[in-house]
């Protein structure tokens, strides 16, 4: 703290209002105001208008947002034309560009999007808040899934994930670099399924890694690993059923994990409790 | 204040795309503050959350989406309102719609309320937009500036004189002439 304080101003009021002061200008601000009523009465009157328009202006926090106001609807629907106005046709004015951005967004699992096309509610009550990461986690693997293991049935690729920007694949120590988590490949063998390709891949998240296995039938399951944006949060095992595959998704000390496949969910489940119980036991 | 659905928590509203969504609330208060019908309010939003959607990859990722976003809508208000001029419609100076904005039924509040709200509306827009952004949108007096596209200096210079045209004006009502008493 210096000897000289500067002398005290109307933004050091008006900060002091705010809440916007360090502790010593503060303390400085406050001497000053029981020695000025003046300027006491000033300040008195500024926070109370304060309060007064937050009470009023409140209320909107809490409304229930309609449809059109959500983040699903807007990606799907969203556009305007030249002169600003609202269309349903959608998309012309952005063209590609905000057609891949709807595509990315539903596919990764945008907040309240996660729990409206994961759940089928009206996003009306969907909120960001309540998104615990879940729902996210199991609309990324999903994503992965749809693309990396139908990339596997390629006869051309037979087995191969490739990712336009990935490190040359198949390299753990780059994912999890990139991932900035370690971790060790379960090893899903005794359950009937062979490890056949590792990489990251992007989300709205952050990167994470996919890792594909695939048992004797052919059947493909995508394991996805990510930080969460929660540090060290946990969140028991939650399953999603999907018209054509069944997923697993948990947290577990700030990082999630989602397994997914078109595999019987019984089978699944079962493994997705061996990945969570080898994890743990690290 | 409000719960855990605030985005005032800067926390759940800092970088990442899905946390346009945890800002529409605030980006919907904010709009009705600027048009009168709860309608082209929630219209405003809209466009703008369409707009930000476009422009996201233009965001640093050290920069808060809060004020981002409210130039955004801030911008897209202006445009359309420069617009509407040029066309010849009139625009509404009267923001706002107190039907809309919910007052509370408690009576000392509610009148305190409708009265700082009826005062607010007579305030140049300038004053108004910036003592809203500061005081309910709690953003930061640089935010503000960001938002509105002026000096901080002139931020505070809004604020001060807003908020001092607001006291004596809600002092002018409830006590005429009991600060004059020596």
């Amino acid at each position: 703290m210096t000897h000289s304080m500067p002398p005290i101003t109307d933004d050091d009021l008006h900060a002091y209002v705010d809440g916007k002061l360090d502790d010593a200008r503060r303390a400085v601000v406050e001497d000053y105001l029981i020695n000025n009523p003046g300027q006491r009465r000033r300040v008195d009157a500024w926070i109370a208008q304060t309060n007064a328009l937050r009470a009023t202006f409140d209320p909107v926090m809490t409304e229930p947002l309609p449809p059109e106001l959500t983040m699903a609807h807007i990606a799907l629907n969203g556009s305007m034309d030249g002169t600003g106005q609202r269309q349903q046709r959608a998309r012309s004015w952005f063209g590609p560009q905000i057609r891949a951005a709807a595509g990315f967004l539903i596919a990764l699992g945008l907040g309240g999007a996660a729990g409206w096309f994961g759940h089928g509610q009206t996003g009306a009550d969907q909120s960001l808040a309540r998104d615990t990461g879940i729902p996210s986690l199991a609309l990324e693997s999903k994503a992965a899934y749809q693309i990396f293991a139908d990339r596997g049935h390629d006869r051309s690729h037979p087995t191969k994930m490739t990712h336009p920007t990935a490190q040359p694949s198949g390299d753990p120590a780059a994912i999890w670099h990139r991932v900035g988590r370690k971790f060790r490949l379960p090893d899903l063998t005794a359950a009937g399924f062979q490890r056949i390709e590792v990489d990251w891949v992007a989300t709205i998240h952050g990167p994470a890694a996919a890792v594909l296995y695939r048992d004797q039938s052919g059947d493909n399951l995508i394991l996805l690993v990510r930080k969460m944006e929660i540090p060290a949060s946990t969140i028991r095992m939650v399953e999603h059923r999907g018209r054509d595959h069944t997923s697993f998704a948990w947290i577990h000390g700030g990082i999630g994990y989602a397994v997914i496949a078109d595999t019987l969910p019984q089978r699944l489940h079962r493994i997705a409790n061996q990945i969570r119980d080898d994890e743990n036991a690290i | 204040m409000q719960n855990g659905n605030d985005p005032d928590d800067s926390a759940a509203c800092r970088d990442g795309l899905r946390d346009l969504e945890a800002c529409i609330p605030a980006l919907r208060r904010y709009a009705r503050l600027l048009l009168k019908s709860q309608q082209d309010a929630d219209d405003l939003v809209h466009d703008s959350l369409v707009l930000a959607l476009g422009r996201l990859h233009t965001l640093q990722e050290e920069s808060r989406m809060r004020p981002w976003l409210f130039a955004i809508i801030h911008n897209l208000f202006v445009s359309r309102m420069r617009r509407r001029q040029r066309q010849g419609e009139t625009v509404p100076l009267e923001l706002i719609d107190e039907e809309k904005m919910s007052i509370t039924a408690v009576q000392e509040e509610g009148l305190r309320q409708r009265d700082v709200l009826r005062e607010l509306e007579k305030l140049p827009e300038d004053q108004r937009l910036v003592i809203v952004l500061v005081s309910v949108e709690e953003l930061s007096y640089a935010e503000v500036g960001q938002v509105l596209g002026i000096p901080i200096g002139t931020v505070m210079s809004r604020l001060s004189r807003g908020r001092e045209r607001l006291r004596q004006a809600m002092n002018g009502e409830e006590r005429p002439t009991l600060r004059r008493v020596k």
